[in-house]
């Protein structure tokens, strides 16, 4: 059995990141680590039980996002979403494109903090965790339906609150068209 | 905000989330393994860190048969190797011609002053047809096809195995033989080895024929014998080398 240990030892190493960031970011904090282990060692228990061929990634996930929620159990539970202290930007942007960039970073992450518990998972899974919709659904164990509707909820969620924020140049959709019409 | 530019900033802002940094992958891997079944403690290798990108070039062509036992052929189908997903069935094609430079000698004296190994010809072969030296780094001796025996291509690398190859190589179904007092494995297929040069670097190379394989290392050099023909004559062959 030793040559499955080995091989299990691979996995463990490729997954480990992802399974750590999907801890944090559900809030597992100090216990991120403990959680990352136990569901590793939980995932080797039902292995066998596997279908080939199926993916790994979310089946692990799904034990991590368990295992996270239950830390937690009887206490209110929430996503921790914190942005890193002192960001090195993407690509090279004068000061103001930076101060810019900084005032949407904060606006869109207080955004995101504003929606309803379901839809910041949504959000997290997709665009935090770059979980397909499949995937999404598996991890998180809703209808493929739900993770489809709660995501375009949020989306539209976050653009409404985002109308408001400094940093969107674009005009709202149909601005153009209205403008267009009042010359008329 | 349209859509696509939403996600894209999604996307950004979670590039930009502040994970705490954790223990290494390594770490966890040997950490889970410990809970799994307690191992002796001087075990452990620092090679580990290399094991995610080693494992998806080590089951490059080896087909996973039914026999496999369930939890390893389950782990095996997760693996993907740079886009090729395994599957239960021959391998993926060869590669066409390697992009490495390449150069052919004359003879193995020149070999040998180019890349500083100790270069000789199994005696079992006889000089090669051909000589080829890549990067300076592993030296090809071919051997064109005969009446009596098929194509045989004996590679030379600059290099010790990684030692997690020798313990993938399991996985693979790989044979342990031995060379001339020396470990070898004995792989029924087409695959890449993975060696450490002088200065701990990973370095691979791909196989070039669809035929049994021997690998083997004495000192700090490492060989692969390819041919199609029994293991057991492969293995003549590779203990015939001079030392």
């Amino acid at each position: 059995m030793a040559g499955d240990l080995d091989a299990y030892e691979v996995l463990v190493a490729r997954y480990s990141a992802l399974a750590r960031r999907t801890a944090v970011l559900l809030g597992a904090g100090a216990d991120a680590e403990d959680v990352v282990q136990d569901s590793f060692v939980d995932a080797f228990g039902s292995l066998h039980r596997f279908r080939p061929g199926a993916p790994f990634r979310p089946w692990l996930l799904r034990i991590v996002v368990n295992r996270t929620k239950n830390l937690h159990r009887g206490r209110r539970w929430r996503l921790v979403l914190e942005l890193r202290a002192g960001i090195e930007p993407d690509t090279v942007l004068d000061p103001e494109q930076l101060a810019l960039d900084g005032l949407q970073r904060h606006a869109l992450l207080g955004a995101i903090r504003s929606l309803p518990g379901s839809y910041q998972l949504a959000v997290t899974c997709r665009y935090f965790l770059d979980l397909s919709e499949e995937e999404t659904a598996r991890v998180l164990g809703w209808p493929r339906g739900s993770v489809k509707s709660r995501t375009s909820r949020a989306l539209a969620r976050l653009r409404a609150r985002l109308v408001d924020a400094p940093a969107v140049s674009r005009p709202a959709p149909g601005t153009a068209a209205r403008e267009a019409e009042e010359r008329r | 905000m349209a859509d696509d530019d939403l996600e894209d900033a999604l996307r950004r802002l979670g590039r930009q989330l502040d994970i705490p940094p954790g223990p290494s992958p390594a770490d966890v891997a040997a950490a889970v393994r410990a809970r799994l079944r307690p191992v002796p403690p001087a075990r452990r290798s620092p090679a580990l860190r290399y094991a995610v990108a080693i494992i998806a070039v080590l089951v490059t062509g080896v087909a996973v048969t039914v026999a496999v036992p369930p939890v390893r052929a389950a782990v095996l189908e997760f693996f993907r190797v740079g886009g090729v997903e395994i599957h239960d069935g021959p391998g993926p094609a060869l590669p066409a011609t390697p992009t490495l430079p390449r150069q052919t000698v004359d003879d193995l004296a020149e070999a040998q002053r180019l890349t500083g190994l100790r270069i000789t010809a199994p005696e079992q072969l006889g000089p090669p047809d051909d000589i080829v030296v890549i990067e300076r780094r592993v030296v090809s001796l071919v051997y064109r096809p005969t009446a009596n025996r098929p194509a045989i291509q004996l590679d030379v690398f600059d290099g010790r195995l990684d030692p997690l190859f020798a313990k993938y190589l399991s996985i693979e179904g790989a044979r342990q033989v031995d060379v001339g007092g020396a470990t070898g494995w004995l792989l029924p297929g087409p695959h890449e080895v993975i060696y450490l040069d002088d200065e701990g670097r990973q370095r691979r190379e791909s196989a070039r024929l669809a035929a049994t394989t021997l690998i083997w290392q004495r000192d700090v050099t490492t060989y692969r014998l390819e041919a199609d023909l029994p293991p057991d004559q492969l293995i003549a062959i590779a203990a015939s080398l001079p030392s």
